[in-house]
């Protein structure tokens, strides 16, 4: 018997360390995307039994200047937000807004009915409806005896 | 057009300046244009649609903030999170000559532009030369 038993520590200083940096990652990921070299548009996926849901934040688009394509479980996203020139007699005081030309593709949770996929853009976010492929559906397998 | 821009009010409240809300709270990247008549604020607010932006000009401090609702998907489990949905806030310090009640703020595509205009006297004048 030992003289004092410890508590199994329940502070873990490395997972707090490890959710700290995710969040600093997080924050850097949509404020200086260069300096993680994160691919841009930044991606958000879910996945349920029927259908994947990709959103991206692209504000400022034109919807003829993003492209969607998919091919099995990849899905690419293509866009473009060119820079708004200054008029004579106008001058930028301050550029902090991306432009450019950038492309992103994405590994999805499983192959999409190419045919079935919807994407639309909504107050700067593009959002693209992926239903599940037939042979990507769990079928039940019935046990026989 | 259904995402018609919508103009938003413009309070000069005079109050103290609110507290940013507790929530996750991001700042927005912004361009500012110089034209000859007025300054042209941009700002990436991805998310945030025409009844969730305010404007606020309180002495010389220029506050825009803008609401965006949770992103999620019920009864979907999130398999990738590279972007966290939260609210947008930022404060500029206004220089003088800028006519605070003369703006007009519009969002569209999520993206928040504002034109401030100018007060008369910093606006280029062409003064008419008359023959002597």
């Amino acid at each position: 018997m030992p003289i004092w038993d410890f508590e199994p520590l329940s502070w873990d200083p490395w997972a707090d360390l490890a959710r700290a940096g995710e969040r600093m990652e997080s924050l850097l990921r949509r404020v200086a995307p260069a300096m993680l070299g994160a691919e841009f548009p930044c991606v958000n996926v879910w996945s349920g039994d029927q259908k994947a849901v990709v959103e991206a934040e692209i504000p400022g688009a034109k919807p003829q200047d993003l492209e969607v394509s998919v091919q099995g479980d990849g899905l690419t996203i293509r866009c473009s937000r060119p820079p708004e020139e200054a008029r004579e007699g106008e001058r930028y005081l301050r550029q902090e807004r991306w432009h450019g030309e950038f492309a992103r593709s994405v590994r999805l949770p499983f192959p999409a009915d190419e045919g079935q996929v919807s994407a639309t853009y909504k107050d700067g976010i593009l959002r693209v409806e992926l239903p599940r492929a037939a042979a990507a559906k769990p079928s039940k397998i019935r046990v026989e005896s | 057009m259904s995402d018609e821009a919508k103009v938003v009010k413009v309070t000069d409240s005079g109050k103290p300046a609110e507290q940013p809300p507790a929530a996750r709270t991001f700042v927005p990247a912004v361009d500012v244009i110089e034209t000859p008549d007025a300054l042209i604020v941009l700002a990436d607010v991805p998310g945030v649609t025409k009844d969730k932006v305010d404007v606020l000009f309180e002495e010389d401090v220029l506050t825009i903030k803008g609401e965006v609702e949770a992103a999620g998907e019920p009864g979907m489990r999130l398999e990738l999170e590279e972007y966290q949905a939260g609210n947008f806030h930022r404060s500029f310090t206004v220089g003088q000559g800028l006519d605070v009640s003369n703006v007009e703020a519009t969002v569209k595509d999520g993206v928040l532009r504002l034109l401030i205009s100018k007060s008369a006297a910093l606006k280029p004048r062409r003064i008419e030369i008359r023959e002597g």
